[in-house]
């Protein structure tokens, strides 16, 4: 019998938006958008250009949050100008009566989301390695600097922060090495 | 115009498309109204871009029917402010049945109209809060942004909805951030901000260029990596 704190991976479809009025990441600054971003034409915009988009539900089907997982291709600075593929996570969320839940961090909500989206990311990224470009091999996410508490969990998760970077609106930038995945069962042990 | 204003984004540039059937499209309106809603357009919030968006889908969806189309195309008018607001109340009727309209037609229209209406009474709060915090009348507050008492009276009576032009007119004219009037321009920002982080064809940092180009620091995750079930 699954685990009492078991979440489940349902694929987003246009369709949810009706399911998730009043779903909310929080009052913060960087936390007003995340909610706006699913419920409104960003996430549709997102996966016309090939995000992934999934709800995160308990057994009894309550909507703890959601996550997105896409690539994109970044130049090099010139004078070398080629591209190369990564990963990235445009937007993830808990809604905010889930945050820090459950107690027990085996089971915490953020972990099993995250750990979700890493395993699936490493599948891209397997995926690649059977090509010539053995692209995507980092996984990169967004997150607001003044987000202490995210960017911990990030960290905690495996993250580290680009130094030195800062992208639109006080943004920073934090990657993960996804290139040594090998199986679909790999685990690697905290 | 300078040079680097018109930024070579071949994500911009995907989009050309569009903008071009929006131009062709209102060839046959006459030139002053043309210019108007081409104006208002370019000028409006991107809420309201976006709602305007939706409604040309349904406006050139050949399952439309006329009066449909004709309803859509009063939506369009209205949301983009083109409609006079001469008689009190009259306006505001036909906003309120045009935006039920628009809601009917799709969810996320109906959550954008939703989040829309909530911005505006936010909006006409704290402009009346803001208002009478610094002792400001009507005529003088209409003085200051250049517009008409009248029109700063239906602002506050949330006859007409202000546009993104005139909300930082009036955040300058009452010494405030516009945020504090229209909250949700910070979360445009932040939307913006997800968005351009997406785009391909972003030229990375000599710091991100590093920093992927580490072959000494390839930080693995740290939590245990596991697929959720999926259900559909």
């Amino acid at each position: 019998m699954a685990h009492l704190h078991q979440l489940y991976a349902v694929p987003f479809t246009e369709a949810d938006q009706a399911r998730l009025v009043g779903f909310s990441c929080g009052e913060e600054p960087w936390s007003r958008h995340v909610g706006e971003w699913l419920r409104g034409s960003d996430v549709l915009d997102s996966i016309k250009r090939g995000t992934r988009v999934w709800l995160f539900e308990t057994a009894a089907k309550e909507i703890v949050g959601f996550g997105s997982l896409g690539t994109s291709r970044w130049n090099w600075p010139p004078p070398d100008g080629s591209s190369v593929t990564i990963a990235l996570i445009p937007m993830v969320g808990i809604e905010a009566r889930f945050h820090g839940q459950p107690p027990d961090p085996e089971w915490r909500y953020s972990r099993q989301i995250m750990g979700h989206l890493i395993a699936e990311a490493e599948k891209l990224a397997l995926a690649g390695a059977e090509k010539a470009t053995h692209e995507p091999q980092w996984l990169v996410l967004m997150v607001h600097r003044d987000n202490a508490r995210a960017i911990r969990f990030y960290e905690q998760c495996g993250f580290e922060l680009i130094p030195g970077v800062e992208r639109r609106n006080n943004h920073v930038v934090m990657k993960l090495w996804i290139g040594d995945a090998q199986t679909d069962s790999t685990v690697s042990a905290s | 115009m300078s040079e680097t204003f018109l930024l070579d984004d071949p994500q911009a540039v995907a989009r050309l498309d569009s903008v071009a059937c929006i131009l062709e499209w209102t060839r046959s309106m006459s030139v002053p109204d043309r210019k108007r809603f081409l104006g208002a357009l370019v000028e409006c919030s991107d809420d309201v871009q976006r709602v305007v968006v939706s409604l040309l889908d349904v406006v050139k969806d050949p399952r439309t029917t006329p009066v449909e189309r004709k309803r859509a195309l009063m939506t369009i008018a209205d949301a983009l402010f083109l409609n006079p607001c001469e008689e009190d109340g009259q306006y505001g009727q036909d906003l309120a049945a045009s935006e039920a309209y628009a809601a009917a037609r799709s969810a996320p229209l109906a959550l954008e109209v939703r989040k829309m209406d909530a911005q505006e009474e936010t909006f006409a709060q704290r402009l009346r809060e803001l208002m009478a915090a610094k002792q400001i009348s009507q005529q003088e507050l209409a003085d200051r942004i250049g517009c008409s008492q009248p029109a700063i009276s239906q602002m506050l009576r949330r006859v007409c909805r202000p546009q993104k032009r005139t909300i930082l007119r009036l955040a300058e004219a009452l010494n405030v951030h516009p945020r504090e009037l229209w909250p949700d321009i910070e979360v445009a920002d932040m939307l913006d901000a997800v968005a351009s982080f997406q785009q391909d064809d972003y030229t990375m940092t000599a710091a991100e260029a590093t920093a992927l180009a580490d072959a000494a620091n390839k930080n693995r995750p740290k939590i245990r990596v596991k697929s959720l079930p999926v259900r559909p």
